[in-house]
This record gives structure tokens, C-alpha cells and sequence, in this order.
């Protein structure tokens, strides 16, 4: 369960979200919608703490955190980048599944692998450790059909467990059960 | 887990940009065209010699800063590296140490080596100026850190950088020159070394704290 207590988000003088008192309880998906702009981002990374609020307070757990930003077309490969993020997480990369099958690509340098690969190795993070929070940005984000599959079944089993995610999204059909918080738009 | 992170920092500077070999290039050439423009008499290339390695060196410390930062905000690794277990003022520490890895002890080997070839009486002075250069090129590093913490989102920030950079870098390149000219002039070359090892540990020990609280600011500041 997570708290969030009147929390006022803003970016420059743009008011994002206004006073936001909400309760997360266990096994919870919340998504956040609006358009682009609207500020979904800014309050995702306010609920991180990579963005300081204007006011209010929030008592979160440990977490993931997963950008938007995709992983550049570099020379790195997806094992150095997974290792990486495991030491960042102060663990190694001891993953015993593999849902996205990176394992194919573990030594193929970013620079020859599509989007939808780097998303897959990006998101293939998320099974590094286990969080109780996922904060995830637009996670579906050039996931093919299949990769779209293996994210919901993921972000189902995580919140069967007990797990809470809360995730920036154009696509809410993609969760029909989900709570949701709407934005309007920088005011 | 701190060689993990500290690898990746150091081959995302290195691997596909050559950032070591572009160092020892800049220097290299620099001095080529300092000398081609002075003349090569050997006289006054001996006294010029050291001011002139030392000037280059600093110069070489500006390499790889544009990207030492910036490039991580720009994928979101700096947001990763701000919620890691491992410490901020850690990770810019091992920023530092990956920049001088790569850029300046590279140019501080070839300025050795350069002084060597070049000048006639260079083993008078060659131990002043190795420790002083060692020295000097993480002080170098330290500073530049902090450079590119300031610079950090501004736009021309490449300009920024020089106007921060060069000037900090000014009493440790004064510090170093004058020790290795030292032996030249028949003067102790302790006190001025004594102050470069001083300015070195002040810079390396509160530039990853000072770098670290800009870059937490710059990015958290709505």
C-alpha cells in the first residue's frame, strides 16, 4: 500500500495535478491518461522522486522505475546494459525466465537490434528484482503483438502477487479493470 | 557492483568514440603546432617546454566534457543513476575517474612522451613534470566534473564549459608548470608541488559532492 497526501505536481509554471490525496492498495493497476503533455509524466516522476512537488506528501515503497526514453542504438550490448542495471539495483542479473527472449539478442550490440528489441531488453528489468511498486512510462511502447502479451501477463502476475504498478499510458483498453486518474492538461 | 557501473561509464565514454585516442591526438598535434609556431630552437623550446605541455594538458581536459553528463540525461540513465542503491557523490566520483582515464592521463602520457622526444634536457625536469602531470591531470578532471554538472541542460553549454573549466584549471596548471620548470631555473620544486597535491585532493575529494548536489537539483527542480 502506498500514500499519496494532497500532492501538487508542477513543471515550470504549469500546475499538473493539483492536491492529489489517493490510497494504493496491493494488487492495484493505476493508470494515469491524458493527452500528450497533460503532465502523466511529470507526476510519474514526482511519485520517483525525480521531481520535486510543489507540495504534499508521499510514502512509497521500493520500486522499478522504467522511462519512456528508449535505450539508444549504441555499441553497448543488452547483457552489459542488464548487468548495469542490476549493480544499479546493487544485485546481479540472476534471472531464472526470460519472457521477452532477449536471451537470443544478450550480445547484440543495441545499434543492430529494432526498437521493439531495446524496449523488450529495457523492460526485461523488471525481473531483475521484486519491487512491490513498478512506475512504468509508457511501457507498451513498440512492443510487438506478442511483446504487448508478455508485458500484460507480467504486470497480471506481479499484481496477483500483491504488487502495485502505476502506469503512464495512450493505450488504457489495454487494462479495463484498472483504476484510473485522469489529466486535463497543464493549467 | 562499483566495477560494474564504473566499466559502463568508462567504454560508453571510450568504445565507438575513441575518446583516448582523440586525447593523445589533440596532444600531440597541439604541441606540433605550437612548435611549427615558435620555431624549433632548442634553446627556447627547453624553456618553453613545460608552460607549454602544461597549457596543452588543460586544454586536452575539455575533451569528453560536452558528453560526460548530457548524454546520460539524454537517455535516462542520469534519472537510473539517481535512483541507484549506490551513492550519487560515488557515481560522479567514478565519472571523474573515467574522464581522467580517458582524456587527460592519456594526454599527461603524451606530454611525457612528447617532452622526452622533443627536448634535449628533458631528464632534468622529467620527474617534476610526471608527478606534477599525474597530479594535475585529475585535478583537471575534478574540475571539469564540476563543469559539466553546472552545464548540465543549459544550451551552448560547450561555451559554459570552457568559461568554468579553464579558470579553475588555471592554479594547478600554474602549480605544475612552475615545478617542472624548477630544476631549470635551480629552485626547489616542493612548494609548488606541495600546493598542486594539495589543490588535487581539495578538487577530488569535494567535486563528486558538489557535482552530485548540482546534478540532483538541476534534475529534481520542477
Amino acid at each position: 500500500m502506498f500514500l499519496l497526501e494532497n500532492l501538487t505536481v508542477a513543471r515550470g509554471n504549469a500546475l499538473m495535478a493539483l492536491n492529489v490525496t489517493r490510497t494504493l492498495k496491493s494488487g492495484v493497476v493505476l493508470l494515469l491518461e491524458g493527452p500528450n503533455g497533460s503532465g502523466k509524466t511529470s507526476f510519474l516522476r514526482a511519485l520517483a522522486g525525480l521531481l520535486k512537488p510543489a507540495s504534499g506528501k508521499l510514502d512509497i515503497p521500493e520500486f522499478h522505475w522504467i522511462s519512456a526514453i528508449s535505450v539508444p542504438p549504441s555499441v553497448e550490448t543488452p547483457r552489459e546494459y542488464l548487468a548495469f542495471h542490476a549493480a544499479l539495483s546493487g544485485t546481479i542479473d540472476t534471472r531464472k525466465t526470460d519472457p521477452f527472449g532477449v536471451d537470443t539478442v544478450l550480445d547484440t550490440p543495441f545499434n543492430r537490434l529494432s526498437t521493439g528489441w531495446r524496449q523488450r531488453v529495457k523492460l526485461t528489468r523488471l525481473l531483475q528484482s521484486q519491487p512491490p511498486l513498478w512506475l512504468l512510462d509508457e511501457p507498451s511502447d513498440g512492443l510487438d503483438a506478442k511483446g504487448m502479451e508478455t508485458l500484460l501477463s507480467l504486470i497480471k502476475s506481479h499484481t496477483d502477487s500483491g504488487g502495485i504498478a502505476v502506469i503512464a499510458t495512450h493505450q488504457p483498453q489495454l487494462w479495463p479493470h484498472a483504476e484510473t486518474m485522469q489529466f486535463v492538461g497543464a493549467a | 557492483m562499483s566495477g560494474v557501473i564504473f566499466t559502463r561509464i568508462l567504454s560508453r565514454m571510450t568504445r565507438g568514440r575513441g575518446l583516448q585516442m582523440q586525447a593523445l591526438l589533440f596532444f600531440v598535434l597541439a604541441l606540433a603546432a605550437f612548435v611549427f609556431g615558435i620555431g624549433a630552437d632548442p634553446e627556447q623550446l627547453e624553456t618553453l617546454m613545460p608552460g607549454l605541455v602544461w597549457a596543452i594538458l588543460v586544454l586536452a581536459g575539455l575533451l569528453g566534457l560536452p558528453d560526460l553528463l548530457e548524454a546520460d540525461a539524454a537517455d535516462g540513465t542520469l534519472d537510473d543513476l539517481l535512483l541507484s542503491k549506490i551513492s550519487l557523490p560515488s557515481v560522479m566520483a567514478m565519472k571523474m575517474a573515467a574522464h581522467a582515464a580517458a582524456t587527460t592521463l592519456p594526454a599527461a602520457l603524451a606530454a611525457l612522451i612528447c617532452t622526452s622526444a622533443m627536448s634535449p634536457d628533458a631528464f632534468k625536469y622529467l620527474p617534476q613534470l610526471a608527478t606534477g602531470l599525474a597530479l594535475g591531470a585529475i585535478s583537471f578532471s575534478a574540475v571539469g566534473l564540476l563543469g559539466a554538472a553546472l552545464t548540465l541542460g543549459s544550451r551552448r553549454a560547450g561555451t559554459l564549459l570552457a568559461v568554468i573549466v579553464l579558470p579553475l584549471g588555471v592554479p594547478p596548471l600554474i602549480f605544475g608548470a612552475g615545478a617542472a620548470s624548477a630544476p631549470l631555473l635551480g629552485v626547489s620544486p616542493v612548494m609548488p608541488l606541495s600546493l598542486l597535491a594539495a589543490f588535487t585532493v581539495a578538487a577530488i575529494t569535494l567535486a563528486p559532492f558538489a557535482a552530485a548536489a548540482i546534478v540532483r537539483m538541476k534534475v529534481t527542480t520542477p
